[in-house]
């Protein structure tokens, strides 16, 4: 008993590190792509190549103090960040990174995720509220609001991707996508999930409740060094984890494109290359590809009016979403 | 017996925030609560192994109705600062309302515990299956040896599709009840209407060109009884057209 | 797999309380009353900041729980879709067509139109 926890804790160590460390990077990527599309050198200071900027960010951030304004409502403002940023690396639990390779191969991986950022919705209101500033609370609300309008729209889309392939299983759909990715087939259905989780995970050009022209910060402008590093944290994690479940769910996960040309020789290399190295290889190449896609279009986009992205939510995706799904199902039904 | 011990601590533990849920004076504490309440819940649903309905739980009563309860909380404009004279006569109510309601939730949950448990079980099975032709108990059977996702489907697809239908008009009269409540009663209806389609596109189009006579606040005219009657101009055929195109279906 | 689920979430939780303690221990703290307001153009805020919420964000949670339920029930047909018949198939489908009818109301009466 005491072994196998601590075997699952390194297991959750050596997992979570990882994750950390790829926020650290894609965020200094992100500066990085957003420097030279606007003719700036971006960070170049710290470390080699600005190497090390987000680390010691970070650093910088934990080190300094909080605040705690005087009319914050104290319990549920120390709550919100850390039940934010507990949801987001939860999330990592059911994420397969190649065959058999997740902590939990769990029976409902999708509906777990669905359920997991569900949840988030509270602990921004949590924080808008009990940081009793207008901003915060304006922008906790449109937070709240924009989530849950764009989750329907995703819930919706995935149910196409369940349809294919049967299951709820995150390792079944990946080899149900053995022969033909999913976004071949489900290519309409395909883009409407990347603009979704552009708007579930509040980035541009769906940044409502942070827009910094009107609302200073949104649901965090309270927030001080550690309580805004975790929310800082929360928000890039959830960006990841899209994008891998993106990658997931339409781009084949691990799947590697044109089969027999990436592999060579027998015995133990091929066996090397086949099981572990092209798999997880493929499998970050595709969520690095959705997470440099995210920060394009953050540069490349101007943000939506607020009538524009519930317009485009509620009136758009949902009807596009269900119609999608009953025209898959009645050509399965045709054809089954 | 662990398992026995497990169902009673976490009972316990719902029995112990529920009593603090209503004694609570601060509404979004209680909420929060709530939110604890639920999450044990469906730790609750995992451990009897119906996942399915663990999660689904979280995701509907969490994160639906919850983020509802809270907006309905906001809306109230309730002040922490606010104390309030007869919070002691409150705090007796709410008191004695929990001191009758305690028992009746004890029995509902441990009755159920006790009465599975080995000794009552095939007792409890063969009257069952006496009474009602499929009851809980063979539900939670039929996890045991088959996939959750399956169970539920078979049991809501094939067993009662007439208590599916009736859920769906039951959403159907929540989803019109919902506006007509809030629709024609609330809401402003001078606002000013954004048309994204028209705004997003350039001059010259020919859509623009078509709707750019088309007042797009027809679809709000609806005549009301201290509207002077000549102010409403009712719209033809061909405006409620291009309003479809321009506004409504994009 | 539970127990590794749940001592996951657990673990993760236990990360960010951990994350939070140490930094509020580390760093220092010279609290004074300019520094505890509430953030506001340069004044002291006037009122409490919690105002009354548009009747819209009500509506969309509505129809959010309503489309939730939907989705709750379309995925254990979805997953059975291949064993259940064509006389689900067409309950199902009458199913849809309901909320639909709905939905079509919804969008006619201008709830959706913000």
């Amino acid at each position: 008993m005491f072994f196998w926890i601590l075997k699952q804790i390194l297991y959750f160590l050596a997992l979570i590190i990882f994750v950390l460390l790829s926020v650290a990077f894609y965020v200094l990527l992100e500066r990085q792509i957003l420097g030279h599309v606007t003719r700036r050198q971006g960070p170049s200071t710290v470390g080699i190549f600005g190497l090390l900027q987000t680390i010691a960010d970070a650093l910088k951030l934990l080190a300094k103090e909080s605040v705690f304004p005087r009319s914050i409502n104290t319990i549920v403002f120390l709550f919100a960040p850390i039940f934010t940023c507990g949801l987001a690396l939860a999330n990592w639990v059911v994420i397969p990174f190649g065959n058999g390779w997740a902590i939990a191969d769990f029976n409902l991986g999708v509906l777990y995720l669905l359920a997991l950022s569900s949840l988030s919705v509270h602990s921004i209101i949590m924080a808008g509220w009990s940081s009793n500033s207008k901003y915060a609370f304006l922008g906790a609300l449109r937070s709240a609001a924009q989530m849950i309008s764009y989750e329907i729209a995703m819930g919706l889309i995935l149910l196409s991707v369940i349809l294919l392939s049967q299951s709820l299983n995150l390792t079944d759909i990946v080899m149900a996508q053995y022969n033909v990715w999913f976004f071949i087939p489900l290519f309409p259905l395909f883009l409407m999930f990347l603009i979704c989780i552009l708007a579930e995970t509040n980035r541009h050009p769906f940044d409502l409740p942070e827009a910094e022209a009107e609302l200073v910060s949104g649901y965090n402008v309270e927030y001080s060094a550690v309580g805004f590093v975790l929310f800082f944290l929360a928000e890039y994690n959830n960006i990841i984890m899209m994008s891998a479940f993106t990658a997931i769910l339409f781009l084949g996960g691990w799947n590697v494109p044109f089969y027999s040309f990436w592999f060579f020789g027998d015995g133990i290399l091929r066996n090397i290359f086949e099981s572990y190295l092209w798999p997880s290889l493929f499998f970050s190449i595709k969520t690095i590809l959705v997470m440099i896609f995210f920060v394009i279009i953050r540069t490349a986009l101007p943000r939506y009016r607020y009538d524009q992205l519930m317009r485009l939510g509620w009136k758009i995706f949902l009807p596009l979403a269900l119609a999608f799904l009953i025209i898959y199902l009645s050509i399965l039904k045709l054809f089954w | 017996m662990f398992n026995l011990f497990i169902i009673i601590f976490i009972t316990s533990l719902i029995l112990g925030s529920l009593s603090l849920l209503v004694l609570m004076l601060n509404t979004i504490h209680s909420l929060l609560l709530l939110l604890e309440l639920f999450i044990i819940g469906s730790l609750l649903l995992f451990f009897f192994k119906v996942e399915f309905l663990g999660l689904i739980f979280l995701m509907i009563y969490l994160g639906a109705i919850l983020v509802l309860f809270l907006f309905v909380v906001m809306m109230l404009d309730i002040k922490t600062t606010a104390v309030q004279n007869d919070d002691l006569n409150q705090f007796i109510f709410k008191g004695l309302g929990l001191f009758f309601f305690i028992p009746v939730f004890v029995w509902w949950i441990f009755g159920d515990v006790i009465f599975l448990s080995a000794m009552w079980q095939s007792f409890v099975q063969t009257a069952v299956h006496w009474s009602f032709s499929l009851s809980i108990l063979d539900f939670f059977q039929l996890i045991n040896f088959s996939s959750n996702l399956e169970v539920v489907g078979w049991y809501i697809f094939d067993f009662q599709p007439i208590l599916f239908l009736l859920c769906g008009v039951i959403l159907y009269i929540a989803m019109i009840g919902a506006i007509v409540v809030s629709v024609d009663s609330q809401m402003n209806s001078n606002q000013k209407i954004q048309n994204a389609l028209v705004q997003g596109m350039r001059r010259g189009n020919i859509i623009s060109y078509m709707t750019s006579h088309v007042d797009q606040r027809h679809w709000k005219m609806i005549p009301k009884l201290h509207w002077s009657p000549n102010i409403v101009h009712y719209p033809k055929p061909k405006d409620f057209f291009w309003t479809w195109l321009g506004k409504n279906t994009f | 797999m539970y127990q590794k689920m749940f001592l996951f979430i657990c673990l993760s939780f236990a990360l960010s309380c951990v994350l939070f303690i140490v930094s509020l221990l580390l760093a220092s703290h010279d609290p004074y009353y300019e520094k505890m307001t509430a953030y506001e153009c340069g004044f002291e805020p006037f009122q409490d900041a919690r105002n009354k919420v548009d009747i819209r964000f009500y509506i969309v949670a509505i129809l959010f729980i309503i489309f939730d339920i939907e989705v709750a029930f379309l995925m254990p047909w979805l997953v059975n879709f291949v064993y259940l018949g064509t006389q689900t198939f067409w309950l199902m489908i009458f199913f849809l067509a309901i909320l639909a009818l709905g939905f079509a109301y919804e969008i006619v009466k201008g709830a959706l139109d913000w």
